[in-house]
């Protein structure tokens, strides 16, 4: 009898918390539930390469999963307090030699940014192709306005020339593809283009042989590694580094200010940031603001002294509206930067 | 410019469909209108084309927004830029920045309910519209097969837009509907064009089978010996993934499902397979098909009946819009006709949720079970009717809602009526038209026909090419 992978994955994570948390925070986690309660269980149980990596599931479709392996004797207990059975661990043990063990993935760090992104990619793609080939009428394969004003704006403002586009975007997908822990066609069969149309997840799996819960592990375990690969070498892949620079993860951050905060950890000043990552000093400021209001454990204490902030808290207390310029009028010693990281701080406490 | 001119430098078509031509000549010398076109005739051109010769905005009403979509991505794809669709899923900023630059568009959709909108009216009122389009007409009349409650507030707001010129378009509607469609604008004076529901190159077989057995496997039986591309028609969502699995067993590769249920972008992608012929075979839901223009459908199948003769007769419409030889089936097993009495049910709210609207006036979105979006139409429509005419909500939604099943059960029995019928099938639905039957070649199972003529006779191209990524993305994305 085999397990789909799914069912591998949901194993693994109700081992990691087993005895201590109920099955529905396994389903939270999978969902990729932006609660403190998930967040902090993601990190403290060592789950979080799988967090929000299956936002397919429903309550009842994880429910019926889970008592499907207690009924194969995977999993014991209840729904409220599951354990693994040593045939459960050894059938996942299995599974993994077979699919690998996803080394790469990493739901917490991409998984917000991962689906933008291939979304992004599809199209660029599909535009790419029709470009060379000369071919203007076709429709988008998708019908999300966000991606589709997106890629129009990426169009107008990108370092190459339209003709340049698709060989360029060719090598950089080329070069991403040779570093893939997993099989390129996994990606490309997705790909709409000239006189071809991308398939869908039933179809991909279904063509590489493959069940389709596999296959969906498989493809985003393709797509964390390309995102990791383009984010972390600067260089040698511009134009994707271009389409997932500014994707904004409401659970996590953008990977853009990701990385300003490592350079932050290595005790390096805004300018220094913004002169080594060559972007303005504003953009780096506007990272840290992000970075305040998200991370509660930032401190903002290396670009503002106590006395300063306690002004502007009392500040904001008098002036009733969240806005900067009667602020500001108050603060004249205090520069907008300051004023915005402070609010941030405050209000990321409240959330 | 005339008509034709513009036919041939914007649209590519070198000569009108019956209806195209009296339908546009009719708008443009500035009578209101009202046009039945048979199914897959090209009802769009209609209001596309006299907008390039009309000085202002024209306004589409659409009660779909799958519709809206495939409407307003076809008009841009042939380089209209000037399209916009307002609808409830636009965001706050999105639909404030668009209501905000109206009169950049020539082409506005929007559905009903955004129609109900002071603001949205309020950002029309200063356009110069042109022309008032009301597409899928019918939705207005309870009579129609596809009531729409919402679409009953137009004559309204077609009078605070200052009654502009009217374009009421439907492939389906008896003259009964029709009287609602006049009386429901508010047009006294329109210029009526009936064309024939009449496809004459689409021939139309039903077939009795004595059980789902017998039914799946006359299935595979037709689909493989008819010539593709083609659309098979289920009324549950499993159902046309179980019968894609059957088919690829019998050896029909290329066949994919299509139902509401699935991903939004999995459902595009499968549209695009099938419009570039990647596809031989959909088997899908009703939510397929609305707005999909593909000429070369040779056969539409109904393994299960729909719920009434309009309904059939727009999917069937589909096929053969090339003009050339096509053919409906429909499979018939006793009891099939049961499922629709529970989907008919299933469209309205039952009494536990009209109680939770009424007496606990609880929010439609909060409602538990959650209410569908036709549910939650139904439910706001109702709810307010009742309470402007100082009813009982409660009392009227449900007479409403009987009404309404009532009518619909009533639509079912013309459906099997003609199923059972040993007349010629094509002068039964035209006969429900008021139409006079005509005799043809290639008719109906009734009248004889020999399915020989819908044979594929090219073999087909099995093997599928190796999978290789770089090959792949060098086709996808040549260099030099």
């Amino acid at each position: 009898m085999c397990v789909r992978c799914l069912e591998a994955v949901m194993v693994n994570a109700i081992k990691a918390v087993e005895g201590e948390r109920t099955s529905s925070s396994v389903y939270h986690l999978l969902k990729g539930k932006k609660s403190a309660q998930t967040i902090q269980d993601a990190h403290l149980y060592q789950l979080t390469k799988w967090f929000h990596t299956a936002p397919f599931l429903t309550l009842s479709s994880f429910e019926t999963m889970m008592n499907g392996l207690i009924k194969k004797a995977y999993i014991t207990g209840d729904l409220q307090r599951p354990f693994v059975t040593q045939e459960g661990v050894e059938n996942m043990n299995r599974l993994f030699q077979q699919t690998g063990s996803f080394n790469e993935l990493s739901g917490w760090q991409f998984s917000g940014t991962a689906s933008v992104f291939f979304s992004r990619l599809q199209l660029l793609v599909q535009v790419a192709s029709h470009l060379t080939y000369g071919d203007s009428s076709y429709y988008p394969v998708t019908r999300d306005d966000r991606i589709l004003e997106w890629v129009k704006r990426f169009l107008t403002y990108m370092p190459c020339s339209k003709k340049e586009l698709s060989p360029r975007l060719y090598s950089e997908l080329d070069c991403l593809f040779r570093q893939l822990p997993e099989q390129p066609e996994c990606i490309v069969i997705r790909f709409s283009g000239h006189k071809q149309t991308g398939k869908t997840i039933a179809q991909a799996a279904e063509r590489l042989e493959m069940e389709e819960t596999e296959y969906w592990f498989r493809f985003l375990h393709a797509l964390h590694s390309m995102i990791k690969n383009i984010t972390e070498s600067m260089s040698g892949t511009p134009l994707l580094q271009a389409v997932v620079m500014d994707i904004h993860d409401p659970v996590t951050l953008t990977i853009s200010a990701r990385q300003t905060a490592d350079h932050l950890k290595k005790a390096m000043t805004i300018d220094q940031i913004a002169a080594s990552r060559r972007l303005k000093k504003a953009t780096i400021e506007d990272h840290i603001v992000e970075l305040a209001l998200n991370d509660p454990s930032f401190s903002i204490r290396p670009f503002i002294e106590e006395e300063k902030e306690a002004a502007v808290i009392e500040a904001a207390r008098l002036v009733s509206n969240r806005q900067l310029k009667p602020l500001k009028e108050k603060l004249p010693d205090h520069s907008y930067f300051q004023i915005r990281l402070v609010l941030a701080k405050e209000s990321g406490k409240s959330v | 410019m005339n008509v034709e001119n513009v036919l041939h430098e914007r649209f590519g078509f070198a000569e009108f469909r019956p209806g195209q031509r009296e339908t546009i000549e009719s708008v443009l010398s500035g009578q209101h209108t009202l046009s039945m076109l048979p199914t897959g005739t090209g009802k769009s051109l209609c209001y596309q084309l006299p907008a390039y010769l009309l000085p202002g905005t024209v306004l589409i009403v659409s009660p779909l927004l799958s519709l809206m979509q495939d409407q307003t991505e076809q008009l841009k794809m042939r380089g209209e830029k000037r399209v916009i669709a307002l609808n409830s899923f636009l965001q706050y900023e999105e639909k404030t920045a668009a209501l905000a630059n109206l009169n950049r568009y020539k082409f506005i959709f929007l559905s009903p309910e955004m129609l109900q909108l002071p603001q949205v009216i309020g950002a029309l009122c200063p356009l110069t519209v042109s022309l008032f389009v009301v597409d899928e007409a019918h939705c207005i009349s309870q009579w129609g097969y596809d009531f729409r409650p919402d679409y009953r507030l137009l004559g309204d707001v077609r009078h605070e837009l200052g009654s502009p010129l009217t374009l009421a378009l439907t492939a389906t509607a008896t003259e009964k509907v029709r009287q609602d469609i006049r009386e429901g604008l508010h047009l006294p004076t329109v210029k009526e064009w009936v064309f024939s529901v009449n496809r004459p190159n689409i021939a139309l077989q039903v077939e009795t089978l004595q059980n789902q057995m017998d039914k799946h496997q006359r299935l595979i039986e037709l689909v493989t010996f008819f010539k593709k591309p083609g659309i098979v028609y289920f009324s549950g969502r499993k159902a046309t993934e179980e019968a894609v699995i059957q088919l690829k067993q019998a050896g029909i590769v290329r066949a994919a499902y299509y139902h509401g249920g699935m991903e939004a972008s999995d459902r595009l992608l499968i549209q695009h397979q099938f419009l570039t012929g990647e596809l031989d075979v959909v088997c899908a839901t009703s939510a397929f098909g609305m707005g999909i223009n593909k000429e070369n459908i040779r056969f539409v199948i109904h393994y299960h009946m729909p719920p009434q003769m309009e309904s059939y007769l727009q999917e069937i419409g589909r096929a053969g819009r090339d003009g050339n030889p096509s053919i409906a089936i429909l499979l018939y097993a006793q009891g099939d006709e049961s499922r629709h009495e529970f989907i008919a049910a299933m469209e309205f709210p039952d009494d536990g949720q009209i109680r939770q609207l009424t007496e606990y006036s609880v929010n439609p979105r909060d409602i538990q079970p959650p209410l569908s979006e036709t549910q939650e139409r139904f439910a706001v429509h109702y709810k307010q009717e009742a309470n402007q005419k100082r009813l009982n909500a409660a009392v009227y939604m449900k007479e409403r809602r009987n009404h309404l099943l009532t009518r619909k059960a009533e639509k079912r029995n013309e459906m099997l009526t003609w199923i059972f019928s040993s007349n010629c099938r094509r002068a039964d639905y035209m006969h429900f038209f008021n139409e006079k039957p005509l005799k043809q070649p290639h008719c109906c199972d009734c009248c004889g026909i020999d399915l020989s003529i819908y044979k594929n006779k090219s073999v087909s191209r099995r093997s599928e090419e190796q999978l290789n990524w770089r090959n792949m993305l060098a086709q996808l994305l040549p260099g030099k």
